[in-house]
C-alpha cells in the first residue's frame, strides 16, 4: 500500500480544513437573503401583509421607569411620577392585566397603576380652552367662527396623535392593542396635559400646549383651515356694519378669453376708490369670489402681507378674555379701539 | 451591495414637529451600546463607560442609555429617534475620545436619514408675491394708458420675416433659371 493511499483520507481532510479556514468570516448576506426570502414568502405565498416589528417594550433593553423619567425630562416639565404613569395607561391595559392575574389564580388583582380616564376629559377641556384663548389673543381681528375652525383642526385626532408619537408616546403608552391606535394617542396626550397641570399650574400646562399644539400652525395658512361660504355677502355685511357704501367689484384684467386658459382679474373698490381686495380666476364669477376672500383676509389681518402668528405669548389663563366678534357683528373701528 | 449605497438620497432640511418653534426637544429617545467585557475591540467602550458615562448620563436625562454586554462581539451603538428612525454604528477599536464625540453627535442629530441637501433652507411658501397670474409684474404705465393706443397698436416687426425672405430667394432663383434657359436657346439657334 502506497503512502499516498494510506494517508489519503488524512490529506483530504487536511486540504478541506485548509480550504475551510481560507473561507473565513461571518457571511452577513446569508441572513439578509434568508430574511428577504421569508418576507417574500409571507407576502406572495400566504398572501399575508408583513407582520409589524415587535413592540419596543418586548426588547431585553427596556426599563419602563427609566423611560418614564427621561420622557418627562425630554418635555422639559416636572411631572409627578404617579400622575405621569397614570396618564400613559389606558383602561384596556388595566383590563387585560387583571384578566392575566385572574387566569393565574389571583382573586383580587393588584396593579400599582391607575387608568387615565379621569384625566382625559379634564385635559381635553383645558387644552380646548387654552387653544381658543391663545388664538383670540394672537389673531384679534379673526372672527370667532374662524377661531373655532382652527381650534377644531388643532384638536383633531390626526394632529394630536402626530404630536403624541413625535414626543415619543407611541412606545411608552400602556395599552392592550398593538400597534397603538391613534385614538389611544389622542386621549393619552390630553391626559398628559392634565398630569402637567395637576403637577404644576395652569400657566405651565398652557405653555406646554402652546409649545407643542399651537406650533403646529407654523407654515400653515389659517384661512385654509376655515371655509367661508358666500364671501361677497360676508364682505357686504361688514360694510353695512361700518355704515359705509357697499364695495364695488370691477373687472380689472382679462386674458385668453374663450380659450382653455382664460383668466379674469376682479378687484373690489370702496367708496374712496381705494382697492380693498384683488382676486383672479378662470371665470368672472370665480375671480369675484376670490377678490372678496382677499378683501376679507386683509380685514382680518391674515393675508400673506401680515406678520405670522407669534408663538411666544404668555397667556394669563385665569383672566377671561372676551370672545372675538362673529362675522355678522364684525366691526373694524370697535376692534381697533379695543386693541389700541 | 444594494443600490442604496450607490445613490445618496436628496432633500431639504426639515425640523421634526416644528422643533424650536416652541421649545427645543432632544430628538434621540434611546441609545443602546453593545460591547464585550473582555475583547480588545471593546477597550475604548469600556474606558468610556468607566470614566465618562456617569457624567454624560447625568447631563443628558432626555434619553435612556442602555448597556448590553455581548460576549466576543464587536462593539456598536444603536440610536433610536423620535421620528422612528434607527441608526447603527460600529465602535470597533474606537478609543474613549472618539466614542464621546460620536455619542455626542448622535445626541444632537435630528434623526433624519443621511441625505444630500439640495438647499440649506426650506419654505412651504417659496413666493412672497403669492400665486402667479398673467397680470403679475405688469408694466404699471398700462394703468394710466388710454386705449386704443397708437404706440401699442403699432406693428412690432417691420423687417421681412424668414418666410418672406425665402419666397423672395425662390422667385429670384426662378427668374435666373429662366434667363439662363433663354440664353441657352439663343446659343443653340
Amino acid at each position: 500500500m502506497s503512502i499516498q493511499k494510506l494517508f489519503s483520507t488524512a490529506l483530504q481532510a487536511h486540504r478541506t480544513y485548509l480550504f475551510s479556514i481560507q473561507a473565513h468570516g461571518f457571511k452577513k448576506d446569508v441572513s439578509r437573503k434568508l430574511m428577504e426570502l421569508y418576507k417574500r414568502k409571507e407576502d406572495i405565498e400566504f398572501g399575508k401583509t408583513p407582520s409589524p416589528p415587535p413592540p419596543r417594550s418586548s426588547y431585553l433593553e427596556w426599563n419602563y421607569d427609566a423611560e418614564l423619567y427621561s420622557f418627562g425630562k425630554r418635555l422639559g416639565e416636572h411631572i409627578e411620577p404617579n400622575l405621569l404613569a397614570q396618564s400613559l395607561t389606558q383602561r384596556s391595559f388595566i383590563v387585560v392585566e387583571e384578566e392575566k392575574q385572574k387566569a393565574v389564580g389571583i382573586e383580587d388583582p393588584i396593579l400599582n397603576v391607575q387608568e387615565n380616564t379621569p384625566l382625559v376629559d379634564e385635559g381635553k377641556s383645558f387644552t380646548s380652552r387654552y387653544v381658543k384663548q391663545y388664538l383670540r389673543i394672537a389673531l384679534p381681528f379673526f372672527p370667532e367662527e374662524g377661531i373655532q375652525s382652527v381650534h377644531n383642526y388643532l384638536l383633531t385626532e390626526k394632529v394630536i396623535a402626530n404630536i403624541a408619537s413625535h414626543i415619543g408616546m407611541n412606545d411608552i403608552v400602556q395599552t392592550a392593542e398593538y400597534p397603538i391606535e391613534t385614538s389611544s394617542l389622542h386621549s393619552c396626550f390630553f391626559a398628559l396635559v392634565e398630569a402637567i397641570r395637576q403637577s404644576n399650574d395652569d400657566h405651565t400646562a398652557g405653555n406646554f400646549v402652546r409649545d407643542f399644539v399651537l406650533t403646529q400652525l407654523g407654515g400653515k395658512n389659517v384661512n385654509d383651515l376655515w371655509d367661508i361660504e358666500n364671501p361677497e355677502d360676508k364682505l357686504n355685511t361688514i360694510y353695512r356694519n361700518h355704515g359705509e357704501e357697499l364695495p364695488e367689484p370691477r373687472l380689472v384684467g382679462a386674458s385668453g378669453k374663450n380659450t382653455i386658459l382664460a383668466n379674469y382679474r376682479v378687484a373690489f373698490y370702496n367708496k374712496d376708490k381705494q382697492m380693498i381686495g384683488l382676486g383672479f380666476g378662470e371665470s368672472v364669477q370665480i375671480a369675484k369670489e376670490m377678490a372678496a376672500r382677499d378683501a376679507l383676509r386683509r380685514l382680518f389681518r391674515t393675508s400673506e402681507r401680515d406678520a405670522p402668528i407669534k408663538y411666544n405669548l404668555d397667556i394669563n389663563t385665569s383672566q377671561q378674555k372676551k370672545v372675538n366678534p362673529s362675522l355678522e357683528e364684525w366691526n373694524e373701528k370697535i376692534l381697533l379701539q379695543a386693541t389700541g | 451591495m444594494s443600490k442604496t449605497h450607490l445613490y445618496l438620497r436628496t432633500g431639504f432640511p426639515r425640523a421634526p414637529l416644528a422643533n424650536g418653534l416652541g421649545r427645543y426637544m432632544c430628538q434621540v429617545k434611546r441609545i443602546t451600546i453593545k460591547f464585550c467585557k473582555s475583547h480588545g475591540s471593546s477597550r475604548g467602550v469600556r474606558d468610556f463607560i468607566e470614566t465618562d458615562m456617569i457624567d454624560f448620563v447625568k447631563q443628558n436625562p432626555e434619553f435612556v442609555l442602555y448597556l448590553k454586554p455581548r460576549r466576543h462581539h464587536s462593539p456598536h451603538l444603536i440610536a433610536e429617534y423620535l421620528n422612528g428612525e434607527k441608526f447603527h454604528m460600529s465602535f470597533h477599536n474606537f478609543n474613549r475620545e472618539e466614542i464621546s464625540k460620536w455619542v455626542n453627535l448622535m445626541k444632537t442629530r435630528a434623526g433624519a436619514p443621511i441625505m444630500a441637501y439640495r438647499k440649506l433652507g426650506h419654505t412651504d411658501n417659496p413666493s412672497i408675491q403669492g400665486v402667479w397670474s398673467p397680470f403679475a409684474n405688469q408694466d404699471t404705465s398700462l394703468n394710466v394708458t388710454s386705449f386704443p393706443n397708437e404706440k401699442l397698436s403699432r406693428k412690432f416687426q417691420t423687417e421681412p420675416t424668414a418666410t418672406e425672405l425665402l419666397l423672395e430667394m425662390f422667385k429670384k432663383q426662378q427668374l435666373e433659371d429662366s434667363e439662363a434657359n433663354e440664353s441657352k436657346e439663343e446659343e443653340s439657334k
